[in-house]
């Protein structure tokens, strides 16, 4: 084989070169810290890094809104436990009413003090965090509670709809705080039936004309033929006002055809309730309509209407009940508050008397908030705490992709160096070995 | 007698010739392109009665010491390699326009714009996130207008070079006409062709790396190119390429001549460049269409089912800019009044304020957007593409040079001058003038010898 002087110095020079760059990418990996920072260096480290990246930052969102939340649920935490206070100063008040006032300087002394203490307590109601009022549900925008100049009583002007905010994939948690709920004791009962959502929606009971919980015609079931009850009505109006005070457009109708069941019923009534956050269910031989949503005036469910377009009441034994029925709402806070004063005016002490056990109710009520808010945050902490270890084993992983290796990586470049260096030496040698030396 | 001197000189003579090749192939020693030559020798005789009588010697030819089929296949990498250096050069351009240090590239855009949809469904109210959105919605759509850019700056850049090495390309078609024209004649003259068969080899060379080149030799040292099977340069006749642009399908075309048969370009910088501008880049551009108008048609879908905070009336939120079709831009209502992004689901009933909308928006980054890519997956694969290409490119560009450094090396072994031997050559030449110097010193002696008998 003939090597030229041209054959010894390309191949010099592609070696040193060769050389030079891998001394140049080495560098630049211990410059920078990565090894990876383009999708050149390795296309599927590259796109896994970017997809860890990803989540890392969903992790982070999650993250930002949990401590967000928790700040707002701290807030919401304080407002309560003054509101707590509040209500205990207040039911003092009305003991103190019970028992020692005698005259009428002293009833309207503590009447004043009740009409402040009201007063703190819509303040309380008010209370905001960076994002806007925490009793204002997504209506945070604007003070959800002001006290009627024309008739004194404390209007809501929130939104029943709690701001809920994403903490984890597909899992949301409500966050702020809807004053309907805290304002009147009902919303309990759905904490236990409905624990996920704990306060967004309202469940109400409907009563008899003697204003006692309706349990219907037990022997009725929902597999009963709806003939059985309706002979003589091919078709059946559904005659509701929904919580915002308006009547359903269209009406509700149900076409009645032979053999259809209870169920049936109420499933054709479901469909078109639905849309409105409203639905039908049967519970222990009663028809129920429950809104998801408290507004204004509440759902009241005035019955069933024949074709004739009169109400429907009678020759109905499963829904007789229900054909005057209207809503529980429990003891609200501020009426309380209200007929405490009124009955402070009329120096009535029986009445006030009667409402000792409606503030302890009360008091009962809010504690029980604060501890679901306790519990609240106690997930939010947990979730928090998942998050800050996915994060770590992910930024681990994403290290292990990207980032340099620094032990390996000079003691490659150390082996490099050695490599280039030696390169030089031979091939300077080289160069020198001429026949024109010994000429 | 008189043949002694003869004989002599005519070893003097191949010995001063041999040291001019010597000499010749010294100083060319890094000439490019330049192959070594060697004297070819023939001894004279007459015939004497039944022996042969040596007459001495006598050059018969300088010929160059070259293998024309290590070069037609150095000419078929150099195709090869140059079209992948063309591409890889590319890539890495566009790559380093995709991807930034920063990190903040069209995935995060993507990522934190939708992400921004879910703070607002958190926060129907607070100006600050509407405000939040419309910046992260505009710096996504910077992001997109860059990328287009950086590709359409790129096709504009090579049809600029296409241009200019169409021309290149003609002017050396020319140049080896020419030289093929003077071959001819210095055969025909019976002159050595060594000289212009370098010159030729040499511009055959730089041509190889811009084209596919098909190369036929003649007897004669003449060379014919074709592209694939097409003519363009017999003997002395030229067929330039002509560069015809279609503006209506924005493709660029090479012709033989205005209107003439098509070419088609495959290997070299120009094949390289005729398929990123036709296909390639057409190609990454669409993706990137494709990706901006599914986000705009998700996002305005929802968001057209949603209603603005202050009004309740349904809006688009991106917009298509009316002169250039490909450029998103935000509804101008919605950057007049960030009240006007939808967060809010007019159809659920006592629900006013809602962020129903928001969230679905924000939700989108977990549907399958584009074949079977979420958004951000998309994103972090389109922005990856060129790193990809250029991952495959930059493997397939060390073999090819590899191969070609083993071939010029090749060459090298038969046409490459080594200095070790051209000076043993030289003195090989020397010793073989002063052999002859010396002969006919004692041929002068003998002369003497008998003319000192005549005195």
């Amino acid at each position: 084989m003939r090597i030229t002087q041209q054959t010894i110095f390309d191949g010099f020079m592609k070696h040193i070169n060769e050389n030079r760059a891998e001394m140049h990418d080495l560098q630049q990996d211990i410059a920078s810290g990565k090894k990876i920072s383009k999708a050149s260096d390795d296309p599927l480290k590259f796109k896994r890094a970017r997809l860890l990246q990803e989540q890392i930052r969903e992790k982070e969102g999650y993250q930002d809104r949990i401590n967000t939340a928790r700040n707002t649920l701290d807030i919401a935490e304080q407002s309560l436990q003054e509101v707590i206070n509040g209500l205990i100063e207040i039911k003092s008040n009305v003991t103190r009413a019970v028992n020692g006032a005698h005259d009428s300087a002293s009833f309207t002394a503590i009447k004043q003090e009740l009409e402040s203490l009201k007063e703190e307590l819509v303040a309380s109601f008010n209370a905001k965090d960076v994002n806007g009022y925490i009793f204002g549900g997504v209506e945070n925008d604007a003070q959800p509670y002001t006290i009627d100049s024309n008739s004194g009583s404390v209007v809501s002007n929130g939104s029943n709809n709690s701001l809920s905010l994403e903490v984890d994939n597909n899992l949301s948690i409500d966050v702020t705080q809807d004053g309907n709920f805290v304002r009147t004791t009902k919303y309990d009962d759905d904490l236990a039936s409905n624990p996920s959502s704990y306060r967004s929606y309202l469940t109400p009971t409907l009563l008899d004309d003697q204003g006692n919980i309706a349990t219907g015609n037990t022997a009725f079931t929902s597999l009963e033929a709806v003939d059985n009850y309706l002979e003589g009505f091919d078709n059946l109006e559904l005659d509701i006002t929904l919580p915002d005070g308006s009547s359903p457009n269209p009406a509700l109708m149900y076409n009645y055809s032979n053999n259809d069941t209870v169920n049936d019923m109420i499933s054709a009534f479901n469909t078109q309730l639905d849309p409105l956050g409203v639905n039908m269910t049967f519970e222990n031989g009663t028809v129920f309509v429950k809104s998801q949503n408290m507004g204004t005036n509440q759902l009241s469910v005035n019955g069933f209407v024949d074709n004739g377009g009169n109400v429907f009441t009678t020759n109905f034994p499963a829904f007789s009940q229900q054909a005057s029925g209207e809503v529980d709402q429990g003891i609200d806070l501020f009426d309380s508050i209200d007929e405490a004063i009124v009955n402070l005016e009329s120096q009535d002490v029986d009445a006030l008397s009667a409402q000792i056990d409606q503030f302890d109710e009360l008091i009962s009520h809010v504690t029980t908030h604060i501890t679901e808010i306790g519990l609240t945050n106690n997930r939010l902490n947990f979730l928090e705490e998942k998050h800050e270890n996915s994060k770590i084993l992910l930024n681990a992983e994403l290290s292990g992709w990207v980032d340099t290796d620094y032990a390996e990586t000079v003691s490659k470049l150390q082996r490099t160096e050695i490599a280039f260096q030696s390169a030089m030496t031979i091939h300077t040698k080289m160069f020198n070995e001429s026949l024109i030396n010994y000429l | 007698m008189k043949t002694l001197l003869e004989i002599t000189k005519s070893g003097m003579d191949v010995a001063q010739r041999g040291l001019e090749t010597t000499s010749n192939n010294i100083a060319n020693v890094n000439t490019e392109g330049y192959s070594r030559q060697r004297l070819v020798t023939n001894p004279l005789f007459s015939r004497n009665g039944q022996f042969f009588d040596g007459l001495g010697v006598r050059v018969t030819d300088v010929e160059q010491l070259r293998d024309f089929r290590i070069n037609n296949a150095i000419y078929q990498k150099n195709q090869e390699l140059s079209y992948l250096k063309i591409k890889s050069n590319t890539y890495s351009q566009l790559e380093a326009s995709f991807i930034t240090n920063s990190g903040n590239d069209l995935d995060s855009r993507v990522s934190t714009f939708l992400s921004t949809f879910g703070d607002l469904a958190a926060n129907p109210a607070s100006l600050d996130i509407r405000n939040k959105v419309i910046n992260d919605a505009e710096q996504m759509i910077d992001t997109f207008n860059n990328l287009h850019n950086s590709i359409s700056n790129q096709r504009k850049t090579i049809a600029e070079d296409v241009e200019s090495l169409v021309g290149i390309v003609n002017k050396q078609l020319n140049d080896i006409a020419s030289l093929n024209e003077q071959i001819k004649q210095f055969h025909v003259n019976k002159r050595s062709t060594n000289g212009l068969i370098d010159k030729q080899t040499l511009k055959i060379n730089e041509l190889s790396k811009l084209l596919n080149l098909d190369v036929y030799r003649t007897e004669e040292g003449q060379v014919d190119l074709s592209i694939k099977g097409i003519s363009v340069l017999s003997g002395t006749k030229v067929h330039e390429l002509y560069l015809a642009n279609d503006t209506s399908s924005d493709q660029i075309n090479v012709r033989l001549t205005q209107g003439g048969q098509g070419v088609d370009l495959d290997e070299g910088e120009l094949g390289a460049y005729i398929q990123l501008f036709n296909n390639e880049l057409p190609d990454l551009e669409s993706d990137l269409n494709d990706f901006s108008t599914q986000i705009m048609q998700q996002v305005n879908n929802l968001h057209t089912s949603g209603v603005g905070r202050n009004d309740g009336v349904s809006r688009s939120f991106f917009e298509l800019e009316d002169t250039n079709p490909n450029k998103l831009i935000i509804n101008q209502e919605i950057l007049s009044d960030v009240g006007n992004i939808a967060a809010e689901d007019p159809n659920v009933v006592n629900a006013s304020g809602n962020g129903f909308i928001a969230q679905q928006i924000a939700d989108l980054k977990d549907i399958e957007l584009l074949n079977g890519y979420k958004p951000t997956e998309f994103a972090i694969q389109f922005i990856s593409e060129p790193g990809t290409k250029l991952h495959a490119l930059q493997n397939n560009v060390e073999l090819r040079t590899s191969e070609l450094d083993l071939l010029k090396s090749q060459d090298q072994q038969v046409s490459g001058v080594n200095m070790d031997e051209e000076l043993s050559k030289m003195i090989q030449y020397q010793q073989a003038y002063q052999g002859a110097a010396k002969i006919m010193q004692s041929a002068q002696l003998m002369y003497q010898s008998l003319m000192s008998i005549l005195d």
